[in-house]
């Protein structure tokens, strides 16, 4: 647990994120950082339910899983990242914040999180 | 065309450009309109989307007015880009194949802005009036419009064919020369000279000629005053005010032409010529003063626009590009030499003009208010 939250401390202390937490494919939270006032479960739940729906148009077209998925919005973006079939990292950004960087920190972050999990 | 061939259209182009295998127009309720190559997959993946879109607008209750402008989720081999055009209406699009996030999303919000318009029109049908209406009452709607339009151009055509006859009714009748003079028809039925018709009407020219006795002088004078143009008029007035002695001398000098010793002699004679001379020189001078004023008004307005193009530097161009990327991400720089490109604006002679054109066409291309203002604010200094 302590190596999540430090993976998750990692991305956002480097991406300039607003915060960060960690899914379940049931959508249960497994680790988060999150600002005051935002409900862990309900980022978890959101997360995990819509990168499954995005999934399920995927394989319908027989198209394989879906990799990452993001919600833009004018106070940000809530970016949902698939870790094989194990997890779902979700990171909630500033509209502001460099999307390069903050993918490639993601990028690295669930590589780190996928070889915990194994 | 009605609204919904409208969205039809913008749909098409949307499936077009994208290269997408299915696209959609969605309303909260129902779906409005599908294009898809998979017609037997239509259903399911039009519920997906729609449940996507609906987790989308639930971003809002994570997040306090979160304000979700678009989705976009990608796999290795298929891109999925979901725009809400308003809180109703959303756009969404599935393209297989690797598909480029920038132009995806340029795609869909043109769409996304045209169909703005369509619904910001009053006059045109809303969305809403269009998808709870069933095809057929529809079609047949449609076919009533139709028949309304064509029923009053053609009230249009006939009220323009009446007012026509009525203008045709009104002209005076043309009367012949039979009819006014008959008794010189009958006495020369093959020919009627003027001389004829000047006998006629000899009386009537008397007359005429009496009443505008006053108006028009006898003499040749006063025929002169009245065909002659005002400055000929002011020159002869000018001629009238000379002195009696003047006009004496004159006499003097085109009767007879002085000896040199009669000239010599006389230098009061000799003076008259440098009075004369004078009074010319200040009309000349008058008239140049008149004309100079005349040309100088008709080049004020030259001058004016002189002073209007005064050129811009260069960079003023870059920092309007970087406060767009700001507002609006990286596509900014491609939308802003887009806009360049179709203003025409030549980067070494930017005047005023063209940056207030510039800006106001950038600011079509923010589709969110705030950033919109943002963008205001920032420019402002510019305008």
């Amino acid at each position: 647990m302590a190596r999540f939250d430090e993976i998750l401390q990692s991305v956002v202390r480097n991406s300039g994120a607003e915060g960060a937490v960690l899914v379940s494919p049931d959508g249960l939270a497994i680790a988060s950082i999150l600002p005051e006032g935002v409900d862990e479960d309900r980022v978890a739940a959101m997360g995990a339910a819509i990168l499954s729906l995005g999934e399920r148009v995927t394989s319908e077209l027989n198209k394989g899983n879906l990799e990452q998925l993001y919600v833009k919005g004018t106070k940000g973006y809530m970016i949902f990242t698939g870790i094989g079939d194990l997890a779902v990292l979700g990171i909630l950004a500033p509209a502001d914040a460099k999307l390069g960087l903050l993918l490639m920190e993601i990028k690295r972050a669930a590589k780190q999180i996928e070889e915990s999990l194994v | 065309m009605g609204s919904n061939d409208k969205l039809k259209q913008i749909l098409d182009k949307l499936y077009t450009e994208t290269g997408a295998s299915f696209s959609g127009i969605f309303r909260k309720d129902n779906e409005e309109i599908i294009k898809t190559i998979y017609p037997e997959k239509k259903k399911n993946l039009s519920e997906l989307i729609k449940l996507i879109i609906e987790r989308g607008h639930q971003t809002n209750e994570i997040i306090e007015n979160f304000g979700e402008e678009y989705i976009y989720a990608e796999g290795k081999d298929i891109s999925i880009f979901v725009i809400f055009v308003t809180p109703e209406i959303s756009i969404a699009s599935i393209i297989e194949g690797d598909a480029k996030f920038a132009l995806l999303k340029l795609v869909h919000v043109a769409a996304a802005k045209k169909i703005k318009e369509i619904l910001a029109t009053p006059e045109e049908a809303t969305v809403q009036e269009v998808s709870e209406q069933p095809q057929e009452e529809f079609k047949k709607e449609s076919t009533e419009e139709k028949s309304t339009e064509e029923t009053s151009f053609v009230s249009e055509e006939k009220t323009e064919e009446k007012s026509f006859e009525e203008l045709i009714g009104e002209t005076p009748e043309i009367v012949s020369l039979e009819e006014e003079i008959p008794e010189l028809v009958q006495e020369n039925k093959n020919e009627i000279t003027i001389e004829d018709v000047r006998d006629k009407f000899a009386e009537e020219l008397e007359a005429l000629e009496e009443s505008h006795k006053e108006e028009l002088p006898e003499d040749l004078h006063g025929l002169e005053s009245i065909l002659s143009t005002p400055s000929e008029i002011e020159e002869k007035k000018s001629e009238e005010k000379k002195p009696e002695e003047f006009k004496k001398e004159e006499e003097i000098l085109e009767g007879e032409i002085p000896s040199l010793e009669e000239i010599l002699g006389v230098p009061e004679i000799a003076e008259q010529p440098t009075k004369r001379e004078n009074i010319e020189e200040e009309f000349v001078k008058e008239t140049e003063e008149k004309e100079e004023k005349e040309s100088e008004q008709e080049l004020e307005p030259i001058f004016h626009a002189i002073e209007e193009y005064e050129y811009y530097d260069p960079s003023v161009l870059d920092k309007i590009r970087e406060e767009l990327v700001v507002e609006i991400g990286p596509i900014g720089n491609f939308l802003f030499k887009k806009r360049l490109k179709e203003l025409d604006i030549n980067p070494e002679k930017i005047t005023q003009k063209d940056l207030d054109n510039l800006i106001k066409k950038l600011l079509t291309d923010i589709i969110d208010t705030k950033r919109r203002e943002n963008f205001i604010k920032k420019t402002s200094k510019f305008l």
